[in-house]
């Protein structure tokens, strides 16, 4: 007794256990209510039977049967675990049972009825007596157990315990003799005294949304009722000598069902004046997690922005909401909610000026409840919405202002203080989204960009030819290395006829694909025109024709066109703006041939025809020809000085006795030695070499003379 | 790398751009604002000194091809001078000589506008 008047209520600050005691051990249930049901049964019987002197086993019986249902209940998933609102639909049940079953038996029991009508009376109220009892005991222990703490157990124990004996003392004496009424009104008051402790455990009502909390009100309210009327209607069974474990029992469980949810009425109703605040917090909170976890699963911007406005207005409950980011420079709407994007851009004039333009300099939020009143917020007064509450917040991320979040009421002071933190808090978060989310975005463009960058330089690569090239006594190789990205430069050689081979050399301004694009045309256009026109020249003009009409005005290809007659040894090319073309003698000396041209594309009109000629000069067996692109003369050393075409004839001196593989070579280390081991190549680095061989001891047609015979090399002065 | 810096001068009817340092794809869309610049204001004629220019790339190179079509539609032109001999030879290869006018001096050019202004009717001198 002591203890149990030491057992404080919950307001003691014991540390919260934290292994709840929801950890049902797995046990076979199934026999446990039909066995309650059968204790109910024999109590009924025997209570009719045995009169006044059963009334010690039929007490303990009744006991024992809404122990047993209890225990049998407890296992029922939906019952323990729940949630609250659920438990007290179950324990208006239970309660409605309670009341229910203890009216019909006082009335079937108020008057004397024959002994069939008290035994089935009886058995009823035995029966769905006990079994309700039950029921409206586990509910008051699971919801009590909610945030459960050190003292929860004993204090619901001693409840528990002080009840069962005040029932049974109760069913043994119900005039109570003097000895027994003493005590079985102490045990009573320790009944009361722990059923208000254990009414103070009233957890569960702080997770309940303000709907649910007036539901749970008015609930709580009816059970309170029911059981009080549960327990005054049971002292009306008068027709029953025996009825006093019965009435003890009800009476009992009514008691302690009508503390308990009085209490949780009253906690219900203290908790409604705040239940707004804890509303909105509890969405606010539920709205970041949904937020943060879009965050990790949404790599998508454009849902993103859709869904972000959305949830500003279910965090602080507003008629409508909007986002406005910056594109260009410019505030937009990007997305909105129960209003029209296009409502909202009639005042979008000009967007910096307004509030909006306010919010994204100032980074500080803006609270207006009075629309109407409020001069900052002009600019939203044109739009044709009544709205009287304002709430407009940055969004932004590390420093980074992204945007406005705006959320709207048509009440007037409709935001509280803690609406703006709360969104504050909110347009942070969807700020660090959308950054998440574009910089995926971006690394998936960069993806896709560089898979296009590979695709466009692996069908350059097929466009090159496959390897050298026989014809007669002439060998034509050549060698494209591409800097880092799809290159501009091109090269090929191809048989016309039996005995004449076209070389093309070709340097697209610009890189990237569109170069790669121009390059395959330029390819067709080359194929097909030398076979329908003969002279080079010729050729160039005709390929400006065709290729300057679709190129960009800004770009333009630089290129040679050659014909290589292997069996006469003549060489006949045009240059369209491109590097000369190196003419490598039997003794090593090196002449450039730059004939007047200029580069496809810069002239569009038929004027272009007086911008180019071609050039014809014959070769000697020994003597080779080098084409290359400005990628070899620019090629830069780490002090920034170019190759530039003295080092290339110098290195061609070098090398132009050996065959073509070993001059290839040399040229590519000596450009590699220039530029220095670990610098960066900027620019591709493309040639052809075409080798006039010596026809194997058969006689050379010997011509002294000079080889060139209509060579111009032209050195242009300003 | 080194930057790229363009400085405008306007004189008369005669606007000249000196332009400074590495004209490649990346600093080209600087001259091409400020070439675009020029037409939007009506000013059609356009001498380029390219006296401290270091490089030129394709692109640069673009950028005057881009502009020379509405320049002469409209009575203008763009004359380049002062080239370094290395930027010339750039020039040279490409065939630019061929079609557009480029002096040793910008004087030269910017002369070269003024006596053709005075045979049109709207400026004197």
């Amino acid at each position: 007794m002591v203890r149990g008047k030491s057992g404080r209520p919950v307001a003691e600050l014991g540390t919260s256990d934290p292994d709840l005691d929801e950890v049902p051990e797995v046990r076979p249930s199934g026999w446990l209510i039909p066995a309650g049901l059968v204790f109910a049964g024999l109590a009924a019987i025997g209570s009719v039977g045995g009169g006044t002197a059963m009334a010690g086993p039929v007490s303990l019986l009744l006991l024992a049967a809404v122990i047993t249902q209890a225990r049998g209940l407890s296992s029922s998933p939906r019952l323990r675990q729940g949630s609250a609102p659920e438990q007290i639909r179950w324990a208006i049940a239970g309660a409605l049972g309670l009341g229910g079953t203890s009216l019909l038996s006082s009335i079937f029991l108020s008057r004397p009825t024959g002994f069939l009508g008290v035994m089935a009376g009886l058995l009823v109220l035995a029966v769905a007596g006990s079994f309700f009892a039950a029921l409206l005991w586990l509910l008051i222990r699971s919801l009590a157990f909610v945030r459960q703490r050190k003292s929860t157990q004993r204090n619901f124990m001693i409840l528990a315990a002080s009840a069962a004996t005040t029932a049974v003392l109760r069913g043994l004496d119900p005039s109570g003799a003097d000895w027994g009424k003493h005590l079985s009104d102490g045990v009573l008051a320790i009944t009361i005294v722990f059923a208000v402790f254990n009414g103070f455990r009233q957890s569960w009502v702080h997770y309940l949304l303000r709907r649910q909390k007036i539901a749970g009100l008015w609930a709580s309210f009816l059970v309170t009722v029911l059981c009080v009327l549960a327990g005054s209607s049971s002292s009306q069974w008068t027709a029953l000598e025996n009825s006093a474990p019965f009435r003890a029992v009800v009476g009992v469980t009514a008691l302690v069902g009508a503390i308990y949810f009085g209490m949780a009425s009253g906690a219900l109703l203290l908790a409604l004046p705040t239940a707004r605040v804890y509303d909105r917090r509890s969405k606010g909170l539920a709205s970041l997690k949904h937020l943060s976890e879009m965050t990790s699963s949404l790599l998508d911007v454009d849902e993103l922005i859709r869904i972000i406005p959305r949830l500003a207005a279910e965090v602080t409950e507003g008629d409508a909401a909007w986002l406005e980011l910056r594109r260009n420079g410019k505030l937009r709407v990007v997305s909105s909610v129960r209003v029209a994007i296009e409502e909202l851009e009639g005042r979008l004039l000009d967007l910096e000026e307004g509030i909006s333009g306010w919010i994204l300099r100032t980074g500080r939020p803006v609270v207006s409840q009075r629309l109407r009143r409020d001069e900052r917020l002009r600019d939203l007064r044109s739009i044709p919405r009544h709205w009287q509450s304002v709430l407009g917040v940055p969004v932004a991320a590390h420093d980074r202002r992204l945007g406005v979040l705006f959320v709207a009421r048509y009440e007037p002071f409709g935001f509280e203080p803690d609406d703006c933190e709360l969104l504050l808090a909110f347009a942070n978060q969807s700020a660090v989204a959308l950054e998440n989310a574009n910089l995926i975005r971006q690394s998936l463009e960069k993806e896709r960009l560089e898979e296009e960058l590979r695709v466009a330089r692996e069908a350059q690569r097929k466009l090159l030819p496959t390897g050298p090239l026989r014809c007669h006594s002439a060998v034509f190789d050549g060698l494209c290395i591409t800097a880092n990205d799809v290159g501009g430069d091109y090269l090929d050689y191809f048989r016309i006829d039996e005995d004449r081979v076209a070389v093309v050399i070709a340097d697209v301004a610009g890189k990237g694909s569109s170069a790669a694009f121009y390059m395959a045309e330029m390819k067709g256009v080359m194929a097909t025109l030398c076979r329908l026109v003969q002279r080079p020249r010729e050729v160039v003009v005709r390929a400006n024709e065709i290729l300057s009409e679709r190129m960009d005005r800004r770009t333009f290809i630089s290129l040679i066109y050659a014909i290589v007659d292997t069996k006469r040894l003549k060489v006949r090319f045009a240059r369209a703006g491109h590097c000369p073309l190196a003419h490598v003698m039997r003794d090593g000396t090196v002449r450039f041939l730059e004939p007047k041209g200029a580069g496809i594309g810069l002239v569009r009109g038929p004027e272009y025809r007086e911008l180019v000629e071609d050039v014809e000069f014959s070769v000697l067996p020994g003597e080779s020809l080098f084409l290359f692109t400005d990628g070899l003369t620019e090629a830069m050393d780490p002090q920034g000085e170019e190759f530039g075409e003295g080092r290339i004839s110098r290195v061609l001196s070098e090398f132009h006795a050996h065959d073509v593989p070993t001059m290839m070579r040399g040229l590519v280390e000596e450009v590699n030695k220039f530029v220095g081991p670990n610098a960066p190549r900027h620019d591709d680095l493309t040639f052809v070499i075409v080798k006039f061989t010596e026809p194997a001891a058969s006689g050379v047609p010997a011509d002294p003379n000079s080889p060139a015979e209509e060579s111009t090399e032209l050195v242009p002065s300003p | 790398m080194s930057g790229f810096e363009i400085r405008r001068k306007d004189d008369g009817c005669v606007s000249t751009l000196y332009i400074k340092g590495f004209l490649d794809a990346h600093t080209a869309p600087q001259l091409e604002r400020s070439l675009q610049e020029l037409v939007n204001e009506g000013r059609f004629r356009i001498v380029v000194n390219f006296s401290e220019l270091s490089y030129i790339s394709s692109a640069g190179l673009g950028v005057f091809m881009g502009f020379i079509e509405t320049v002469r539609k409209n009575q203008g032109d763009i004359k380049l001078s002062n080239m370094p001999p290395k930027i010339y030879r750039v020039f040279d290869l490409l065939g630019f000589p061929l079609i557009y006018e480029i002096y040793e001096d910008e004087r030269q050019a910017q002369e070269k506008f003024a006596g053709s202004g005075t045979s049109s009717v709207e400026d004197g001198r």
